[in-house]
């Protein structure tokens, strides 16, 4: 298998953005899409998982409410809310710019200085 | 959305989710991922594992939750006060020391200045008293000489509407006669423009003040009535508005009456009646006059209102130039300057002395804290050792300083208030203001600062001290601290120095607080209380014998039956006569001659004219010898007592009783004085009685000789009167038992308790 990428810190919120504005999906939900959409190749460190949805419940970009699973088991289901689509527009425009400026930086070589 | 459903939206987002909250969502989404783990083929137990493992533990979440919200400081924040509170319960005689001598340092200081600032300066109840002035003119010859200035009509508009001037209130004197009655009374009268409720913005104590309705000429002629004067001449009657009272044959109908701390004017003589202007009486010719009390606008200076104010009394004096001098200038006084003067050097050893009691609060809790802090050194370095970083330790000692001095300050704020209530609940009729003393914030809010000023700083100390980060060496296994013998040594004297402190302080303290307390606590060797001073004018003209009264025999025997027919009305213990002693002041000083004594100065002593039963009367105790009886008395030659400050003075070595002394002022200084035949001959000293202030409550006593009344007696007398109750209830019926023997006798309108005095 692949080797996991490790997240720098603070990309996990903007997937987990990412993940809800799909749709919205319960806790464990989040996670799985993360680790779907990546391919397995994402490694979440210890606990940082839901402390980055308390902190993004926090500040109101996402919204989380109870409801029940598919194997009708209680659990708080997560939507992305007006300002956290606004929010992930942001990250992720500023993502790009900054890939995209390291990349380049990083492709020439030697002699194209 | 509904709007409650709005609300309860706000609210959730406001704030944190509870604890049941939290947990219940982290534990279903460890279940869902431990059941995914078994279906991928991994055991229950290696699923739950690493479920666990990967999300967190469901016990920690909620600490997590909290630390992700950005509460951790709340929570330990929390967390230390509440270990800062189980550690004083656990220490209760710690805390209950440092937190009294808070309390106690704030609580004393706060309440006796209060007290004692507010009794001495007298403040004025007017509203805006600040802003008061009387207008002088200076003479610019004579600086020293002032004097006020009456406004005609239009010169009182004229300056009402001139620009500093907030409010004008313009008044005139007056003295009436209180007809109609059974006994005849001098009252002093002020007029008073109508504007006289807004400008003073005091509550009638019953009925209301005088108001713009009563400027209307023609109407009912209405009357308020000072509280003395109520007191007197109505014995304090609750019912008294709508009564009638008649002044020189004119009925007025009394409105209201103010309360006792309304006492207007003492520079002019406080009034017993208040009247509209609109009611003064008309001289013919002449235009009515208002003497002006100005209240400025705020934010102005005195010197900028004179300089505004200087055209226009110009123009005044112009209109009247024989009123005013020839050069001169004006100047706007406030009316609280008189009080102010002479009482600074006293305020200021006040405030040392509280000042102190509070350091000495302080510098006891502080004391405390340190001592404390020391005693926790284990403790301290055990939390180090498990993790605690030095920012934590120091906020920890911090917190519980904080808490110790906030408490301590709650309770000091809540004893103030209790302690100032107690003087007064003690011995109600000392103090000249009826109403609640107000705490002086500015000193409240100064202690309390103060307080937890030392909370912080001597919280500081130690915390910075034992928060060192070697702390992990000192911890044996032992509990004890091993300080080094050089750090010991400073520690003992550091403290014993502030044992030092502390004990200098309280002596300090404890001498400028009685000193103080000596001026205004009246060691005054008498009893004022329920004791009167009643003032008559002995009538020359319509006596009966016209010229009988000239004869000495006669006045003396006048004023005994007066003397007796006063003692007699019920309710009174004790009735003296007094002649120009006014406790505590008296006669100014007279020299005097010791027979068989050379003194290289001429001997001075106040000398005092009373009746035998003055010393009962005043309750002064008689020390050596007697005093003189009442055939001595009728004599009145031959014959003293004197107090002790003159037998310490005066006749040191000898015994003082049988020594002989003389007066040689004992002369008449009118044709109206009536004198013994033998006033200036020498006297035998047959008693000795105890010191009684005679030069004023903060002077000591001087030596003072006390003879018979009859040696020298002017055309006036003074009674002291002790009664049962309050003294003021029986001048009714002393007024009528003197009418009874003398009708046409009237009091003068000086009558007061001693207690005011």
């Amino acid at each position: 298998m692949t080797s996991q990428v490790e997240l720098p810190q603070g990309t996990l919120e903007m997937l987990i953005l990412k993940a809800v504005s799909l749709g919205p999906l319960h806790g464990y939900g989040v996670l799985l899409r993360i680790q779907q959409i990546s391919n397995q190749r994402l490694e979440i460190l210890q606990g940082s998982f839901y402390t980055a949805i308390y902190r993004l419940e926090r500040r109101g970009w996402i919204k989380g409410e109870w409801g029940e699973s598919e194997n009708n088991r209680r659990a708080r289901f997560y939507s992305l809310t007006a300002a956290g689509k606004r929010q992930l527009k942001t990250e992720t425009a500023k993502w790009t710019d900054m890939t995209a400026v390291v990349a380049s930086i990083l492709k020439k070589e030697a002699d194209e200085i | 959305m509904s709007f409650f459903a709005a609300i309860r939206k706000l609210w959730h987002s406001i704030t944190p989710r509870s604890d049941s909250d939290v947990e219940e969502e982290f534990r279903s989404t460890l279940d869902a991922y431990r059941d995914d783990l078994i279906r991928q083929g991994l055991t229950a137990e290696e699923a739950q594992r690493k479920a666990r493992i990967d999300l967190g533990q469901p016990a920690t979440q909620n600490e997590t939750y909290r630390a992700a919200i950005g509460l951790r400081l709340f929570d330990e924040l929390g967390g230390d006060i509440r270990y800062g509170l189980r550690a004083l319960r656990r220490n209760p005689g710690f805390a209950a020391v440092a937190i009294l001598s808070l309390a106690l340092g704030i609580g004393a200081t706060t309440a006796m200045f209060s007290l004692i600032y507010a009794a001495l300066l007298h403040p004025f109840p007017y509203a805006g008293a600040d802003r008061i002035m009387n207008p002088v003119i200076v003479n610019e010859q004579t600086p020293n000489d002032q004097q006020w200035f009456a406004l005609t009509g239009p010169q009182f508009a004229a300056l009402r509407q001139s620009a500093p001037v907030e409010n004008l209130l313009g008044f005139s004197t007056s003295k009436l006669e209180v007809s109609g009655g059974d006994v005849p009374e001098d009252v002093n009268a002020t007029y008073l423009t109508e504007n006289a409720d807004s400008f003073f913005g005091v509550r009638a104590l019953f009925g209301r003040n005088i108001q713009p309705s009563d400027a209307q000429r023609g109407g009912q002629p209405i009357v308020v009535l000072n509280y003395r004067f109520w007191q007197r001449h109505y014995s304090g009657d609750p019912h008294i508005v709508s009564r009638t009272l008649e002044l020189d044959h004119v009925t007025y109908t009394i409105v209201g009456v103010m309360p006792r701390s309304f006492a207007f004017s003492d520079t002019t003589g406080v009034a017993d009646v208040y009247l509209p202007s609109s009611l003064a009486p008309r001289i013919p010719n002449l235009p009515d006059m208002y003497i002006p009390w100005i209240k400025l606008k705020p934010h102005i200076t005195p010197a900028a209102a004179d300089a505004a104010l200087e055209p226009l009394v110009r123009q005044f004096a112009r209109d009247n130039a024989r009123l005013f001098p020839e050069r001169w200038r004006l100047q706007l006084q406030p009316i609280i300057v008189p009080y102010r003067q002479g009482i600074g050097r006293t305020l200021a050893l006040l405030l040392s002395g509280v000042v102190l009691l509070l350091i000495i609060g302080c510098v006891n809790c502080s004391i405390l804290l340190l001592a404390r802090g020391r005693a926790r050194q284990h403790e301290l370095a055990v939390r180090a050792a498990l993790g605690a970083s030095r920012w934590r330790i120091v906020r920890q000692l911090l917190v519980e300083a904080v808490v110790i001095s906030f408490t301590g300050s709650i309770l000091g704020v809540a004893a103030s208030y209790w302690l100032a209530q107690l003087p007064m609940k003690l011995s109600p009729e000392s103090f000249p203001q009826e109403s609640v003393v107000r705490i002086n914030l500015p000193i409240l809010a100064f202690s309390v600062a103060l307080a937890l000023l030392t909370g912080l700083l001597f919280g500081l100390v130690p915390a910075l001290r034992l928060s060192r980060p070697d702390l992990a060496r000192t911890l044996p296994a032992s509990a004890r601290t091993t300080a080094s013998a050089t750090a010991r040594r400073r520690w003992s004297a550091l403290i014993a120095a502030q044992v030092a402190l502390t004990l200098l302080l309280m002596a300090t303290a404890g001498t400028a607080i009685r000193s103080f307390l000596d001026l205004t606590q009246f060691p005054l060797g008498y009893d004022p209380h329920h004791v009167m001073h009643v003032g008559l004018v002995l009538h020359q003209r319509e006596a009966r014998e016209p010229d009988a009264i000239q004869s000495r025999q006669v006045r003396a025997a006048f004023v005994e039956q007066l003397r007796q027919i006063i003692a007699a009305v019920p309710g009174v213990t004790v009735a003296a006569v007094s002649t120009y002693v006014t406790p505590p002041y008296s006669w100014p000083e007279q020299s005097f001659d010791i027979a068989d004594d050379l003194h290289r100065e001429q001997p001075q002593a106040h000398v005092q004219l009373v009746s035998p039963e003055y010393f009962a009367a005043l309750r002064i105790p008689l020390l050596h010898g007697r005093i003189w009886n009442t055939s001595e008395n009728t004599r009145g030659d031959f014959i003293a007592v004197v107090n002790q400050a003159f037998v310490k003075r005066y006749t040191a070595q000898a015994d003082p009783l049988g020594r002989q002394i003389r007066v040689p002022g004992l002369v008449p200084r009118f044709p109206t004085y009536a004198v013994s035949p033998q006033s200036t001959n020498w006297r035998q000293i047959v008693g000795v009685v105890g010191d009684a202030r005679n030069d004023g409550i903060d002077q000591p006593v001087q030596p003072a000789i006390y003879l018979p009344y009859t040696s020298l007696m002017p055309p006036n007398v003074q009674f002291e009167v002790r009664t049962q109750g309050d003294p003021l209830t029986y001048l009714h019926a002393i007024r009528f038992a003197i009418s009874s023997i003398a009708h046409y006798q009237q009091t003068a309108n000086g009558v007061f308790t001693l207690d005011e005095a």
